[in-house]
């Protein structure tokens, strides 16, 4: 070869070499390019994510707790918004955005952002439910954010791969030219040591791309450690890849120990490892069992991280710690659930557990109502603590005689139900009443003594008697009703009767209401004689339906209890008061003075106004107190002695005579009659009745009539229909008597004949002591 | 500064002995124009939403270690105006704000760099040089309408990219930090 041809042939191979050299370098410029605009598409769409998790911490607490502030809060939604905008619509995002799979991603993210802002600008801190939709959405505004990341680093390495395979056609290219034209080894040498260089600064190149990597990570990681949640990942195949901060502590493990291994090895608790392979909508509520000790709540889902070809890359982990959260919810629920003071369930509770029994087809059930008796004495005598004492106390007894099953609820005040699931029959139902009362039949015994108390239970069974909540509690509570009606310790279980019953007395209420509205009730007079001339000494009130309106068969007992249930009870008593006054003033004034002796039911209504009802209707009528006598019974000590006594005696003191009516039929407790301020026995017409029928009666008549006396007070005994009767009672020193035999009640018209003309001497006496008026005893 | 001012500054800064009467004119001047000389003692307190907290190495304050500015206490510092493209949107944008330095002054900065913090956490340091070095703009307004923080507000630290393409590059093109929230001078 000449040097004229190897000159050429040199050139060509220069101009072939030179062509190489700057054709690959061109391509190396547009890989080294490509390979770092890869990198920082990644970096830049994983920076994107870490303002979406930064943001997501910030909701939160906004929405927990309302820090930061609303105005800090949407500034840093403006500052979400931004960071999506630069990725979507900004120059640096235009590299990621040139490839369509990307673009498509980043347009999803930046739709479903701006479709969830107005509700983030609307969100109150508090509102759970609006919380809760808006953390979900937020959620799906990072799925394709994620999944951009993840292929954009994809992205990145293939890129770096794609390099790599290129310095490799190089050298291969190389060496076949050389071969070819048979370059000078200088030219060798330089094209290798050019060759050198270009590897080694390719490889800074890497290096710098690895640190830059390594700085975002550490970005990522710093976060992600900051982040107030446990996060964990693992591999394809369930290896441990990252583990937080916060899920470390929760583990009670460390990170560099975890790596790489089998979550179940190191133990690792659900809800911070792979539960299943697929992707978690929401979050799941886990319990997790600390190393301290604590049973923990966690809200944890699962996102899995796909590559390109679809295949699982990772799965990450996020659980939420909301165990002080759930602790304060349970308490509330518990709180609204509760009755706090003994414990069981309250009225809510039960009400909603009622109704879900109920709910089931075939549901058989019986509902029992128990009420304590005398607690309201036990309350009024040793107060209130003490009467909470004994709920207490009697909570305990009732859960020691029910079933298991059974629910046991405290209604409120004393009352106390029982839902018995299930009852065979009704006798089983009555066995569970029956263990029930007699478990409280035993003295209760506090820190305030040995309290006796009863207790009285109605019974509804469903369906029999009802199929509703509304239904079944009614019923239960009629029966109840019947059962305090009943002696103590009663258990009544509802019938087709009592509601009868009940229905009626419904039907009277209404009719008294309406009699009591028209004036259409009127007063009866039954006079009261002395009995050694008969003379009429007083009149007893006594109230009548008017003619033709009383429902058939009512007497006026059911008349008045029925008042007395319906809190008729008051404005009956002011009207049957001002009646009798009036009708007294009117025959004081017609020159024949006599007393009139009125009914007093004394339920608590009555007798907290009982001095005001009493004076206003002697006002008005301006009758004098001593022609006003009031009879009460017995069960008004027994119910309310102290503050009975100390009305009745301020009444006594103005003049007005009291009476104590039916003696000797409920309670007769001599030790009442001792320190209750009256004036008057009335004995019961059932003693009366059977004065000549047998030595008893009238042994106890004598005795009640000896007692009263010794005790200064005048003795009335009622429902006298025979003569015999009025002799006997003569003959015991009963000083005076009423009854058919003596006349019987009717109108005023008609009763003013028998009253006696005022002597001229006595006209507009004052009436002092009933003593006054007694007969001498016989000797 | 009036037309007798400058040719007050023309004819004594001729001299080397002239040098030490120029100086202190030069410091009459600025603090007769400095806004917050009514106030002596401190900074006025902000009466609308604090935008920006500067601490660190400063000699006035009107909070506990630090000073509180709104817009308003900004913008009083003496609005100007810069129009230029940025690496980041497309087309000039005409950006109105105070020169960063009138900032430095009112808050007596002693300190060779600032650290500044944005919204979303970004921090970057800025060499106090920089200020010195190109006409710079703390801007709040674009288009004569303060920013929000969707559109990088309500302060942006704006270089001159048109005017002096090499602050579009490294190092210079992260310190243009924008929804600027804080500043430690130091």
């Amino acid at each position: 070869m000449d040097r004229r041809r190897f000159g050429v042939v040199l050139l060509a191979g220069l101009c072939f070499l030179a062509a190489l050299v700057s054709g690959v370098g061109r391509l190396r410029e547009h890989r080294a390019f490509d390979l770092e605009a890869s990198l920082q598409s990644g970096w830049f769409a994983s920076r994107t994510e870490a303002h979406l998790l930064r943001f997501a911490a910030i909701l939160e607490r906004f929405a927990a707790r309302g820090e930061p502030d609303r105005e800090s809060f949407h500034e840093q939604v403006d500052v979400l918004l931004l960071a999506v905008r630069r990725l979507v619509r900004e120059p640096d995002g235009a590299r990621l955005m040139a490839d369509p799979a990307l673009a498509g991603l980043a347009y999803e993210v930046e739709r479903r952002l701006l479709e969830l802002e107005p509700d983030l600008a609307r969100l109150e801190p508090g509102d759970e439910a609006a919380h809760a939709s808006v953390r979900e959405r937020l959620d799906e505004v990072g799925r394709p954010l994620a999944e951009l990341v993840a292929r954009a680093y994809d992205r990145f390495l293939s890129a770096a791969a794609a390099s790599g395979r290129l310095a490799t056609t190089f050298r291969r290219d190389l060496l076949v030219s050389l071969g070819l034209t048979g370059l000078s080894g200088v030219l060798l040498v330089g094209l290798v040591v050019s060759t050198v260089r270009e590897a080694r600064s390719a490889r800074r190149r890497a290096d710098r791309a690895a640190s830059v990597a390594r700085e975002a990570e550490e970005s990522l990681r710093t976060l992600v450690d900051a982040l107030p949640v446990a996060v964990t990942a693992f591999d394809e195949r369930g290896r441990v890849l990252l583990v937080n901060r916060h899920a470390a502590e929760l583990a009670g493990i460390a990170e560099p120990a975890a790596l790489g291994r089998d979550p179940a090895g190191i133990g690792l608790p659900a809800g911070l490892s792979p539960a299943g392979s697929r992707d978690e909508r929401g979050f799941r509520e886990v319990e997790l069992d600390c190393p301290d000790g604590r049973r923990r709540h966690l809200l944890a889902t699962a996102r899995r991280v796909l590559r390109e070809d679809g295949s699982l890359a990772r799965t990450v982990h996020i659980a939420l710690d909301v165990t002080d959260r759930r602790d304060a919810e349970e308490q509330l629920r518990y709180l609204a659930e509760h009755d706090p003071l003994t414990g069981l369930a309250n009225r809510n509770r039960f009400l909603r557990a009622l109704e879900s029994v109920l709910a089931r087809p075939g549901a058989r059930v019986a509902l029992h109502l128990l009420d304590l008796d005398g607690f309201k004495e036990v309350n009024d005598s040793l107060g209130h603590p003490a009467g909470d004492r004994l709920l207490v106390a009697v909570a305990g007894r009732l859960a020691g005689a029910a079933d298991a099953g059974t629910l046991i609820a405290r209604l409120g005040g004393d009352e106390f139900a029982l839902l018995q699931p299930d009852p065979p029959d009704a006798d089983a139902a009555r066995r569970l009443a029956r263990r029930l009362t007699e478990s409280l039949a035993q003295p209760v015994v506090t820190v305030d003594g040995r309290i006796r108390v009863g207790s009285s239970v109605g019974i509804a069974l469903a369906p029999e008697h009802g199929r509703t909540v509304d239904e079944l509690l009614r019923h239960a509570d009629i029966a109840l009703y019947r059962a305090k009606a009943n002696a103590r310790g009663s258990i009544v279980l509802f019938s087709g009767e009592l509601a009868a019953a009940q229905a009626l007395r419904h039907r009277l209420a209404t009719a008294l209401e309406t009699a009591l509205q028209q004036g259409a009730l009127a007063l009866h007079f039954q006079p009261i004689r002395r009995l050694g001339d008969r003379r009429v000494v007083a009149c007893e009130a006594l109230l009548r339906w008017p003619e033709g309106r009383a429902p058939r068969g009512v007497s006026t007992g059911e008349l008045v209890a029925v008042a007395e249930e319906t809190g008729l009870v008051g404005p009956l008593t002011e009207w049957v008061l001002r009646t009798a006054c009036r009708q007294a003033r009117l025959w004081q004034q017609l020159g024949r003075p006599c007393p009139v002796a009125v009914n007093l039911s004394m339920t608590p209504t009555v007798l907290d106004r009982l001095e005001t009802l009493v004076e206003t209707a002697l006002d008005r009528a301006g009758l004098h107190p001593g022609l006003l006598e009031l009879e009460v019974t017995e069960g008004v000590l027994i119910r309310n002695f102290d503050q009975a006594t100390a009305r009745l005696e301020r009444l006594r003191r103005r003049g007005i005579k009291i009476a104590l009516d039916d003696f000797g039929t409920g309670y007769s407790a001599l030790a009442y009659l001792q320190r209750f301020p009256l004036d008057k026995l009335k004995i019961d017409r059932r003693f009366t009745g059977e004065l000549g029928t047998g030595p008893t009666a009238l042994a106890i008549v004598d005795a009640i009539v000896r007692l009263g006396h010794a005790l200064g007070l005048a003795i009335v005994a009622e429902g006298v229909e025979r003569e015999e009767q009025l002799r006997l009672l003569r003959e015991v020193g009963c000083d005076q008597a009423q009854g058919f035999l003596l006349g019987m009640p009717d109108t005023a018209e008609r009763v003013f004949p028998l009253l006696e003309a005022a002597p001229a001497t006595e006209h507009g006496r004052t009436p002092t002591r009933v003593a006054a008026e007694r007969e001498p005893t016989p000797a | 500064m009036g037309p007798l001012g400058e040719a007050a500054l023309g004819a004594i800064s001729r001299g080397p002995p002239m040098r030490f009467l120029s100086a202190l004119l030069l410091s009459l001047v600025a603090l007769a124009t400095s806004p917050a000389l009514s106030e002596a003692g401190g900074l006025p307190p902000p009466t609308g939403r604090p935008i920006l907290e500067v601490s660190g190495a400063i000699g006035r304050t009107n909070a506990p270690g630090k000073a509180v500015f709104d817009l308003a206490s900004i913008e009083a510092l003496g609005l100007r105006e810069l129009t230029t493209r940025t690496p980041w949107t497309e087309g000039e944008q005409r950006f109105s704000g105070i020169d960063p330095r009138a900032l430095l002054a009112a808050v007596e900065a002693r300190g060779k760099e600032l650290e500044a913090t944005a919204l979303d956490g970004y921090r970057v340091v800025v060499p106090i040089a920089d200020l010195e070095r190109f006409p710079m703009l703390l801007a709040t307004r674009r288009d004569g309408r303060p920013m929000p923080v969707r559109e990088r507000g309500p302060l942006w630290l704006v270089y001159p990219w048109s005017t002096h393409p090499e602050t579009a590059e490294q190092p210079y093109r992260g310190r243009a930090i924008w929804q600027l929230r804080t500043i430690v001078v130091r």
